[in-house]
């Protein structure tokens, strides 16, 4: 069994710690005998619908995005959209989320077109949302274990207010800190199996239970209903509980 | 009895022995800053409060904004500024080294805080005085140059790179190279900016600068890596934002490159590095070019990035007017700061700590504790397992976002440890860094720190402690009770 990863302008979209999620998706498929295959994609390269079981896009500083949106505006766009339709789950953050969105608007100057695959849109905000981050995963997300938690922790370091349209279901409602916008205490987003949110931290890594969802949902594509083996997550949910305690969350 | 004509010539010398220091304007906010700032530092230090090294210096500067600069301008030889992600400390110390031994009297931030705060607290220390200071010596925060530079003026300002690092605090890399940019404008005509010519943003700074400007870097393909590394940030043009290609790579994204689109390139720098030798943890050797000759180097620390600290400060050097030679055999008696690269012994073991902070620092830490004489690590097999004592805070000074350990090498320390303990608050997210990276499971993980060193100690073996800023100063002050280290600010 193999699990592909692509990896969306990961050479651009870096600042933040977000390969994590690569290793963690990784090494959570190789520790139970699937080899993980990443597959990078740049600017000026061009994606194969048929191939990746999940895509990955990360964060990074606001030149990049720049030059991000235009290559996805020449054809990935439509081509991960292809994609999705055919079966493939997308993971993303910040600037990633926010190019999955349908625009970003900055401060000054033209809208910055994202890719429509989640109802949602982007607005440059005057303050920096910076810290800590807990929610209460959303009801409606099924098909992920709540046994050992329902919530996700992460850091968030981003200006950007994302308000979600009608088609997107909020990932989770925020315990601590400010979320999509600040206002709505809503946090992240998905519709069918794209995601995305503004967790770093890595997210997956200390969200082992929120990992093992994505990696289900990735491997669907090829192989149908996957029952998971069960990993010793100590080191996952020690991290995971100790930050809930530290932000007074839980005792 | 003294007659009026005897109190007005006394006191005109009074008052000229007691001002030479200072600036020629000298306001009264000022004057009741200093004052203030003198009587709470008598106070902390009477009440024995370790590290209150800016309370002073904030007070002042709330008092009186104009502080530092009154107190700033009235230097011989004016100020210098240096400042950078990797490296300020050690730099500022090494051209501290160099000016007592051309015997130049300065002042300095040297107890580490350097916000504006610590400059302030340091001059609301050390002025007034009898004493005739030729040069004010200042290490200064990435974020606060731009503020640094319109205050002081001052007659060179060092940079030495400009990587990720405390993302929660400035927001993005390209946040700081604006506020760079901005400085860079401020500064007076007259002005020298030492420049790093292999990190392009920093290089980029030069181009438009109408004063003179000084280029340092490694010219010693011997010590390229094949590729820029994955956590590589800056490797876009700063002209044109294309992609650059390197015809080498030093560390992260220091280099020489060149863009294809624009012809950027690197500039030529005036003080290189050739022959570079790492040849241990802390043993460094290289030889310094320049254009009045060349001179051997041997260091008492280790790691490439030293390479790039100790031609700064030679740079510096040549634009103070130093003689050359006299810079060398001043770098050569370096010692390192507490924190960096300082070896404690206690009982059978000793302790080296090497401070890592961001990405880049933490993966060329991890390659130099394990040079030998073959060279770094990465090049290189490495000699014999070490122990490692890894401590992870997210305290403000750390930067709160522990992200950037997922872009750190860890995987690079695979099969090369004994004992392995980890600590500080974020331990857990540390020891779930190193899983990931496929390392065996830790000898302990607490966020209690005197439970780990106990646990170091208690092994009686030599350890190598890689700790985040608070972190360090934690374990110092545990190693303090023991009395085994200086007190840091005495340092």
């Amino acid at each position: 069994m193999e699990l592909r990863i692509c990896h969306l302008y990961g050479d651009l979209m870096n600042i933040y710690g977000d390969d994590g999620n690569i290793t963690a998706l990784a090494k959570r498929a190789a520790w139970r005998g699937i080899t993980p295959k990443v597959f990078p994609i740049t600017i000026g390269d061009r994606l194969d619908p048929n191939f990746a079981d999940i895509y990955f896009f990360g964060g990074g500083q606001d030149q990049q995005q720049i030059a991000v949106s235009s290559d996805l505006k020449k054809v990935n766009g439509k081509l991960l959209k292809r994609a999705v339709e055919k079966g493939a789950a997308v993971f993303s953050v910040c600037g990633g989320y926010q190019l999955l969105g349908h625009y970003y608007q900055p401060k000054s100057g033209p809208k910055l077109p994202g890719i429509g695959l989640i109802d949602a849109y982007t607005v440059a905000g005057e303050q920096r949302m910076i810290g800590n981050v807990v929610i209460e995963l959303n009801r409606e997300l099924e098909g992920i274990s709540r046994r050992r938690s329902a919530k996700l922790v992460g850091f968030e370091n981003h200006s950007g207010k994302t308000y979600l349209g009608k088609g997107a279901k909020p990932l989770g409602k925020v315990i601590v800190g400010y979320g999509n916008n600040g206002e709505d205490k809503t946090e992240g987003a998905f519709m069918g199996s794209v995601f995305g949110c503004y967790l770093h931290g890595s997210c997956l890594p200390k969200n082992p239970h929120f990992a093992d969802f994505l990696l289900a949902k990735a491997l669907e594509r090829r192989y149908g209903e996957i029952k998971l083996k069960k990993l010793d997550d100590s080191a996952e949910w020690q991290a995971h509980w100790t930050i809930l305690k530290t932000l007074r969350v839980v005792r | 009895m003294v007659d009026a004509e005897d109190l007005r010539s006394f006191e005109r010398k009074l008052v000229r022995v007691q001002l030479s220091p200072w600036a020629p304007v000298f306001s009264m906010r000022t004057f009741l800053a200093l004052a203030l700032a003198k009587s709470v530092n008598f106070a902390l230090r009477k009440a024995k409060v370790s590290g209150g090294t800016a309370l002073p210096g904030l007070l002042a500067l709330k008092i009186a904004p104009g502080f530092i600069h009154h107190l700033t301008q009235n230097f011989s030889r004016g100020n210098i500024l240096v400042s950078g992600t990797n490296g300020k400390t050690t730099t500022t110390r090494m051209l501290a080294t160099v000016l007592d031994g051309w015997g130049i009297a300065y002042l300095h931030n040297r107890a580490g805080s350097n916000l504006l705060r610590g400059i302030a607290s340091t001059l609301a220390e050390k002025l007034p005085s009898f004493k005739k200071w030729d040069l004010g010596l200042w290490e200064v925060d990435e974020a606060t140059v731009l503020p640094a530079v319109s205050q002081i003026k001052p007659k060179i300002l060092v940079l030495l790179n400009l990587f990720r690092d405390q993302l929660d605090r400035y927001g993005e890399v390209d946040k700081i190279k604006k506020l760079w940019v901005q400085a860079v404008r401020k500064l007076p005509k007259a002005s020298i900016l030492v420049l790093n010519a292999d990190d392009p943003a920093v290089a980029h700074l030069g181009h438009n600068f109408p004063g003179r400007v000084i280029y340092f870097g490694i010219q010693d393909k011997k010590s390229s890596q094949k590729t820029l590394p994955r956590f590589a940030d800056t490797r876009y043009c700063p002209s044109c934002a294309t992609s650059l290609s390197y015809q080498a790579v030093y560390a992260s994204h220091l280099g020489e490159y060149q863009c294809s689109v624009c012809g950027y390139s690197r500039p030529s720098p005036d003080f290189s590095a050739a022959s570079v030798q790492c040849l241990s943890p802390v043993e460094l050797e290289f030889t310094a070019r320049s254009k009045v000759g060349e001179a051997k180097l041997k260091l008492n620390l280790g790691g490439l990035y030293n390479v790039y600290n100790s031609l700064s400060a030679i740079a510096t050097s040549s634009a103070l007017g130093i003689d050359f030679n006299k810079t060398i055999s001043s770098l050569n008696k370096f010692k390192p700061a507490f924190g960096r690269t300082e070896e404690i012994t206690i009982g059978k073991s000793k302790i080296r700590i090497f401070l890592i902070k961001n990405p880049t620092g933490a993966n060329e830490v991890i390659k130099t504790i394990f040079t030998n004489s073959n060279g770094p690590m990465a090049h290189q097999p490495w000699a014999g397992k070490k122990n490692l004592l890894l401590a992870l805070n997210d305290k403000i000074a750390d930067g709160a976002d522990v992200s950037w350990i997922w872009d750190v090498d860890f995987e690079n320390l695979l099969g090369k440890m004994r004992h392995l303990i980890i600590t500080g608050t974020r331990a857990r997210d540390l020891a779930l860094r190193l899983k990931y990276a496929g390392i065996k499971k830790p000898d302990l993980v607490t966020e209690d720190f005197s439970k780990a060193i106990k646990n170091a100690l208690k092994r009686k073996e030599n350890f190598y402690f890689l700790p985040t800023y608070t972190a360090m100063l934690e374990v110092k002050s545990q190693l303090n009770r023991l009395g085994l280290s200086r007190e840091f600010w005495r340092d």
